[in-house]
């Protein structure tokens, strides 16, 4: 039986990684810090969650995700979203500033799994076995599931010459 | 597919960060981690990334259980849909509040009555804030102090007092399960200074015998209720609060 995990190591080893990734998908510190917050409040209430958990990082990311996309779909935070400008988070690990704008104003207009597959693929470049074993499903139905998000950005793109 | 060029494209074979997280807390095993390892030997790109990743050396906020939390009594699952709360938050009972408090005006509440409370070993509070209570029993309206009798059906109407203007958030502990109670827009509300001011926040106790606890956290400037909450969640003692902050509570034990 594996050693009980250590919440508190946990958090040492892992709380960048959530942090970055949050501030990847939010581009905001101090939401991307409340992110942060609530997943390993989340941990100290409910250890059961990590029953059985291979890989804590994969669990967090999965964590991270969901409690992002709770957050930007906050109709308050939506409103910000769509009026804030796309400006460079220094820290931000998202390289490409466009990156960035899909996974802020795109993953607002998606269900929560084609939302989730757009963060694992744009944000985390995960391939598409990846994100089949993150969401639990076929690597067709990623396939499908990034047709859908690939269309809803090209209906949120400007046209261009 | 080898990556001699770090700006180049990932390829198929490149390593997510996912996996690269992995990798660097050691999570990869077997033919996972030499198919890793292998493929970081000669791709420039994911060396970078990995080195990136590995950059992050940004201080976390604080976070430590007291005595680890192999060592610390299990926590009690939150299942926020079916949760059985030991009290029934009434809310801002508007109406009944004004009725509540017209039958008996509160007599000062006693500085440190909170300190019975198990959960909160010292506090640090500024202003000589303090938070005390009233009971309506059977129609009648009592002041209540931590230690007095407490039963099932029992009504709970806080009041709390300060010398100084500040901000306060009003937390339900049971064990490890920590519920928000009282807030504004997220973080402490404001509370003007004053004695035995209404909160306008009343509970109603269930049947519920475990033992909770309402720790009333006083903050000089408003500070988001989840950094408390997780504050209390890691170190029930209080001890953990951000600066400026300062706990009392009281218990709301019922009686045998």
């Amino acid at each position: 039986m594996p050693a009980p995990l250590n919440i508190e190591q946990l958090y040492r080893t892992h709380g960048r990684s959530v942090r970055r990734r949050a501030r990847a998908i939010l581009g905001n510190d101090a939401e991307a810090n409340e992110v942060l917050q609530d997943v390993f409040a989340s941990l100290v209430s409910q250890p059961a969650q990590l029953d059985g958990v291979r890989s804590p990082t994969a669990f967090l990311y999965g964590a991270t995700t969901h409690r992002c996309l709770n957050l930007i779909r906050n109709s308050k935070n939506r409103l910000r979203l769509l009026q804030e400008n796309t400006t460079v988070d220094e820290r931000d690990d998202t390289k490409n500033p466009e990156t960035r704008s899909v996974a802020k104003s795109v993953l607002a207009s998606l269900d929560e799994t084609s939302a989730k597959a757009a963060v694992y693929y744009y944000v985390d470049e995960m391939s598409h076995a990846e994100i089949a074993t993150m969401l639990d499903c076929s690597r067709r139905h990623v396939g499908n599931l990034l047709q859908r998000v690939a269309a809803s950005v090209d209906r949120s793109e400007p046209a261009s010459c | 597919m080898l990556n001699e060029n770090p700006a180049a494209p990932r390829s198929e074979d490149c390593l997510s960060d996912l996996q690269l997280d992995e990798l660097q807390v050691g999570e990869l095993k077997g033919e996972d981690l030499d198919a890793a390892t292998s493929h970081l030997e000669t791709c420039a790109r994911c060396q970078v990334r990995r080195d990136e990743l590995a950059a992050d050396e940004e201080a976390l906020p604080p976070l430590q259980l007291p005595g680890g939390p192999s060592e610390a009594p299990a926590p009690t699952p939150i299942r926020r849909g079916d949760r059985r709360l030991g009290v029934i938050v009434v809310g801002i009972l508007a109406a009944a509040a004004v009725v509540f408090f017209i039958l008996r005006r509160p007599p000062a509440p006693r500085p440190g009555d909170g300190s019975k409370a198990p959960l909160i070993a010292a506090t640090r509070l500024k202003g000589g804030a303090s938070i005390g209570a009233y009971v309506q029993r059977e129609g009648r309206v009592e002041a209540w102090a931590a230690g007095d009798p407490l039963h099932s059906g029992d009504a709970l109407s806080f009041t709390y007092s300060t010398d100084i203007d500040q901000t306060l958030g009003v937390f339900l502990v049971q064990d490890r399960t920590i519920e928000i109670l009282h807030q504004d827009d997220g973080k402490t509300a404001f509370v003007r200074r004053g004695r035995d001011i209404e909160l306008g926040l009343a509970i109603e106790l269930d049947a519920d015998d475990a033992h909770e606890v309402a720790v009333a956290v006083f903050c000089l400037d408003p500070t988001p209720t989840k950094v408390l909450r997780l504050s209390l969640a890691v170190d029930p003692s209080a001890k953990k609060l951000p600066p400026g902050c300062g706990a009392t509570a009281l218990s709301l034990r019922r009686t045998p």
